[in-house]
């Protein structure tokens, strides 16, 4: 495998492209309850741990399209071949690659929860695993263009949904927000790894970036794609914050959909059953990312065809999906991949960005004309 | 009767395998004329061709011969093999003894209409002037409105049976136009039979066959075939149709009409948008509420679903069966109306439009609200301008009350999401479908939505832009890379 991948010329993509492809991966399922579990942590003070969890991304974010930019056009699967040689390489990847799929499963397995719960209480899980799997199918045959789209019509679903929120506002207590800073600094930053597991998704970018033309902005487009979902999960936070006491809080297990439950107009109410529908689109777009990842791996290392490998990690993850049942599971799996979650989109990450710039160091008093880290 | 007419006469009939309708007629022993009846002008061929031959019937050379007649379009030959074609398209044949070959000289006169009023895109303002089955008069059409050098006309040779001519327009400029060789490529692939009626040469241009919308789009009227070749793209022409092909289009171009442009950009914007409403409208009304009623009806508000609940007290079908129901009879009054003839199809939709509606709601077969309902559905798919696209629109509503009858909104959304992703996948001409949505282009999606005043002729689009490399064209390369023969 060759460290640097160039893609052909009629799928690549322009950087602000990027900016709805990782809206997408940051905004996905995690959205309906992530309040709750940063309350616990920081109770009323939960918006600070938001905001100190999306600088701490951006700062990421940094790193990584830093290290990135040191090689000409390189994704994780030829960085690691580049930093540990072909053994390591290889098993690095595949943790990744294992990560990945873990990730698609989660996706899945907690929108079926939600749609369980809210909408239809008898539909087997198989039938919405199925039906995503054909979506996932068909576009993923389509390749990465059509993904993007989908990422597209994905982010205006994310900006109705943000604005249905607005009804909220009219039973708002702001002065639930005082006083600031009352929980200790160790609850905030609890409350922050907390959020962590929302915030992950981010580092994508590793794979994306061989496809994309104009590579000097990514750094642009990446970073106010990040700002973006930022802005919307502190809005959600800040909102039920205000929305909620404080029991109602940690009694409800899908805040965001209960705020929407008052949206109110003249011909229609309810409108959770909407959003929980349309929110399918958001997941389809994860998994597909996901899903895309994986079958990059496959495709990189061994050169298998990426059809048939997404034909196989579908039927895998479904295979799984099925298998867990009943909402403790689900909770169980999400604290599980919480951590994994930190581990490879925040700290490894920066592990990797610090490799990458020693290693450059190192290479480039030895060999000064090999910049660009072909081996 | 002299030996030499005998001689061409035997020739010519076994060429045609015995087939009636050949007339030769024999001047003077030397000149030979012959022609296919029916199908050439009878007057000029007494006029110009047979008079002056028949008064000077000794001349020794085929130039000569040329000269004598005074028809513009009279050219020598030398097989009598190759032109057999020809005389079958009108041309009369004109043959000397002692020579090989003779002079082909049209006097054509294939029974045609005279140029009418567009009916299946009628505006209210603009030319109404439409396209006829003759080929001929239609590029002569189109040449008035863009009366340019650059406006190329090119036949193409297609190896179709029987023999189909069509012609390629398109405009020559400075970098090459990316579409006319893949039309050449497309229509050369293999050998098509019976490519009668443009509607089925579009097929063989069409990226892919098992797409669910149209990618080019059939037009009748040469205001719109000239905007669309001056926006860089490729029309052809198929000999008699009157119905040419427009291509590459996008999905928004389907939503436009020439009108558009025509009136004042507030107008225009205000129609355009009326039409996306009416295609939201027509997909997803009776889906919805079909899913609502089955579903979900803890989202209708309590004083709505009253009246729902009550207009529904009677009707012992499920939602779904009740929504088909209506929807078949609509697609049927539609049908039988377009198969009837004008006069009897309207009195036909009054009728079973009416009375099917009012009995209906009587004998508890559906509620008023749906009805209501499905009409509107109805009357939003009829907005499209295009025909194909407002057919293709219809037909993808019966799975979407399908699937909304079964799953609710989660059924709604599964739907939207595939046709989604068929629209994302599709390509006209190899040319993304969505653009300028995605991938997105700001000053396309302005010029689709509202038609500023500064600009209301954007000629060249991204779109139909060759695209170079290292180009500044935003949009990249979406020629399918597995797909090009």
């Amino acid at each position: 495998m060759k460290v640097l991948s160039n893609p052909p010329e009629n799928i690549q993509i322009h950087a602000y492209l990027l900016f709805f492809v990782i809206c997408n991966v940051q905004i996905g399922v995690g959205i309906f309850n992530f309040e709750r579990y940063i309350y616990q942590a920081s109770k009323h003070d939960a918006w600070i741990s938001v905001i100190l969890a999306a600088l701490f991304t951006h700062f990421v974010m940094w790193l990584i399209v830093r290290a990135l930019s040191r090689y000409e056009s390189a994704d994780l699967y030829g960085i690691h071949y580049d930093l540990f040689g072909k053994v390591i390489g290889t098993l690095f990847n595949c943790i990744y690659m294992l990560y990945y799929l873990c990730i698609t499963i989660v996706i899945m397995r907690n929108y079926i929860d939600v749609i369980q719960a809210w909408i239809f209480p008898d539909i087997p899980t198989w039938l919405i695993v199925s039906l995503l799997s054909i979506l996932t199918i068909y576009a993923g045959f389509g390749g990465i263009r059509v993904i993007i789209g989908m990422c597209m019509l994905g982010f205006v679903v994310i900006l109705f949904t943000v604005f249905l929120f607005y009804s909220s506002l009219k039973y708002a207590i702001w002065t639930q927000l005082l006083p600031i800073m009352e929980s200790g600094v160790m609850d905030i930053i609890d409350g922050a790894i907390r959020m962590s597991f929302t915030l992950a998704g981010f580092e994508i970018i590793l794979f994306i970036y061989p496809y994309i033309v104009n590579k000097e902005r990514t750094m642009r487009y990446s970073q106010l794609a990040l700002l973006f979902a930022n802005m919307v999960y502190l809005i959600i936070m800040t909102l039920s914050i205000v929305y909620f006491s404080s029991d109602q809080m940690l009694r409800s297990i899908w805040p965001s959909i209960n705020m929407l439950k008052i949206v109110k107009y003249p011909f229609l109410e309810r409108l959770e059953f909407v959003v929980i529908s349309v929110w399918m689109l958001m997941v389809l777009t994860g998994i597909l990312i996901n899903t895309w990842a994986v079958t990059r791996g496959f495709k990189r290392m061994w050169n298998l065809n990426q059809k048939v490998m997404l034909l196989i990690v579908i039927a895998l993850a479904s295979g799984i999906t099925i298998a867990i049942h009943g909402h403790t599971a689900i909770e169980q799996i999400n604290k599980w991949l919480g951590s994994g979650n930190v581990v490879f989109s925040l700290i490894y990450p920066i592990f990797l960005s610090g490799i990458v710039t020693i290693v450059f160091k190192f290479r480039g008093r030895k060999r000064p004309d090999s910049k660009g880290g072909t081996s | 009767m002299s030996a030499f007419s005998e001689q061409i006469e035997s020739q010519l009939k076994s060429k045609l395998h015995g087939s009636e309708g050949l007339v030769i007629k024999s001047l003077g022993g030397n000149i030979v004329v012959a022609f296919m009846t029916g199908m050439v002008d009878n007057a000029q061929l007494n006029l110009n061709l047979l008079a002056p031959l028949t008064k000077n019937d000794q001349c020794d050379s085929l130039e000569t011969l040329s000269e004598m007649i005074p028809i513009g379009d009279c050219k020598p030959f030398d097989q009598l093999s190759d032109v057999i074609e020809k005389l079958l398209s009108g041309f009369a044949l004109v043959l000397l003894k002692g020579k090989d070959g003779g002079l082909l000289v049209n006097l054509a006169n294939i029974p045609s209409r005279a140029p009418s009023n567009a009916e299946t895109e009628s505006t209210i303002y603009g030319p109404m002037i439409a396209f006829t089955e003759s080929m001929e008069k239609n590029i002569a059409l189109l040449r008035s409105y863009i009366t340019s050098d650059k406006l190329i006309q090119e036949e193409v040779q297609l190896a179709a049976e029987p023999h189909t001519s069509a012609s390629l327009l398109y405009l020559d400029e400075k970098e090459k136009n990316p579409f006319v060789e893949l039309i050449r490529k497309r229509i050369n692939k293999q050998k098509y039979k019976g490519l009668i009626g443009s509607p089925l040469f579009l097929k063989i241009l069409t990226d892919n066959k098992y797409s669910l919308f149209p990618e080019m789009s059939l037009s009748e009227r040469p205001d719109r075939t000239a905007q669309a070749i001056l926006e860089g793209k490729v029309v052809v022409m198929v000999e008699g149709n009157s119905q040419v092909i427009i291509g590459p289009n996008t999905f928004a171009d389907f939503f436009q009409s020439v009108e558009d442009r025509y009136s004042s950009w507030g107008l225009g914007m205000f129609n355009r948008s009326l039409r996306a409403i009416a295609l939201i409208i027509s997909i997803f009304l009776t889906p919805l509420y079909v899913a609502a009623l089955t579903f979900h009806y803890e989202m209708i508000p309590m004083p709505l679903l009253e009246s729902l609940i009550m207009s529904r007290a009677r009707v012992p079908f499920p939602p779904l069966m009740e929504a088909l129901v209506m929807e078949v009879s609509i697609e049927l009054l539609r049908e039988a109306g377009a198969r009837l003839p004008t006069k009897v199809g309207q009195t036909m939709g009054i009728v079973g439009g009416i009375v099917i509606g009012q009995a209906a709601v009587q004998a508890g077969f559906t509620s008023n609200i749906l009805i209501m309902l499905v009409a509107l559905a109805a009357l939003g798919s009829f907005t499209t301008p295009n025909y194909m696209m407002s057919s293709s629109i219809r037909f993808i509503r019966f799975p979407m009350l399908i699937v909304a009858g079964f799953l609710g909104l989660l059924g709604i959304t599964f739907f939207s999401a595939f046709l989604f992703i068929h629209l994302l996948r599709m390509t006209s001409y190899g040319k993304p479908y969505m653009y300028p949505f995605y991938p997105p282009n700001s000053k396309g999606l302005i010029n689709t939505m509202l038609i500023t005043e500064s600009s209301p002729f954007q000629y060249k689009t991204d779109l139909t832009r060759s695209n170079t490399k290292g180009g500044k064209s935003r949009m990249t390369k979406w020629f399918k890379s597995n797909d090009e023969e």
